[in-house]
């Protein structure tokens, strides 16, 4: 090979399901865990990331490679997360995930954001059912709570 | 030794047969949701939320209502809050709101009101 003066550094990383990427090192060490890893020399060849499943990985690739290109426009780069995140909540929810255990902080907020922005008009009820929560108040309970703050119940989505 | 990842999650199946005597009523904090997502990551996106929508989530669980009645949260969300400066009157709306709120919350400690923190007094 040989063709390039400098040569870009590459990572491979290895989702769970065994997938690996091979990623240029500047897009990889935005997360901060793939960092530290490679700073502390835990990594040699393969980084493993038992945490993240090659189908987000692939999502975390494209937000991670448009974010380190420093010629993206403020706001050109809003466009693109503000488009990155018009995803399933359930998709939101592993990408969360992934952008917590990777530590891209950027990426945790806007999909943070994201999930505030859907849930913010919908129902207790919407939100137990989205979330997995159990509804463990009494009857009486529940209606005394839902009392207090009665206003705030005024505008819902319907579910 | 490259054993430094967090692993949150992953490792099951270490000590089972163990604990769990029978789902006990009380452990609270244990179960706040089940859609995977850790009570740390659960505040971060309520922390986003509008006091008004709060308020309503409140009726959520008991979890719920401990969570957003966590001065760790009113705190996490003035944060939020401040950075994002271009609705002032909706800060000035749940500023009033969480401060009701706090005092409400702080009367039953003691009744001497405090102040808080406030992102417009610098």
């Amino acid at each position: 090979m040989a063709t390039t003066t400098t040569e870009t550094k590459m990572l491979t990383l290895c989702t769970s399901d065994k997938q690996q990427f091979q990623i240029e090192e500047t897009i990889a060490l935005q997360a901060v865990t793939i960092r530290n890893m490679v700073e502390d020399e835990c990594a040699s060849n393969v980084i493993p990331l038992p945490n993240v499943n090659s189908k987000i990985m692939i999502q975390i690739i494209e937000y991670l490679k448009k974010h380190v290109d420093s010629s993206v426009s403020k706001e050109d780069m809003e466009k693109f997360d503000s488009a990155f995140v018009e995803k399933k909540l359930s998709e939101i929810f592993d990408i969360i995930l992934a952008a917590n255990y990777l530590n891209i902080k950027n990426l945790l907020d806007i999909c943070c954001q994201r999930v505030a922005d859907v849930m913010k008009n919908k129902s207790p009820e919407w939100v137990r059912r989205t979330f997995n929560i159990v509804n463990d108040f009494t009857a009486e309970e529940e209606a005394k709570i839902r009392k207090e703050h009665e206003w705030a119940f005024e505008g819902v989505d319907e579910d | 030794m490259t054993n430094r990842g967090k692993g949150n999650g992953k490792e099951k199946g270490k000590g089972k047969g163990e604990g769990n005597p029978s789902e006990t009523k009380s452990s609270s904090s244990a179960t706040v949701s089940s859609c995977n997502l850790p009570q740390d990551l659960i505040v971060e996106i309520l922390s986003r939320l509008p006091v008004k929508s709060l308020l309503r989530f409140k009726s959520v669980s008991k979890p719920w209502l401990a969570l957003i009645n966590n001065p760790k949260l009113i705190s996490l969300h003035l944060s939020h809050t401040d950075v994002n400066p271009k609705d002032d009157a909706v800060i000035i709306h749940s500023l009033f709101l969480w401060q009701e709120h706090i005092m409400s919350l702080l009367d039953s400690i003691d009744d001497k009101p405090i102040n808080l923190d406030h992102p417009f007094q610098s």
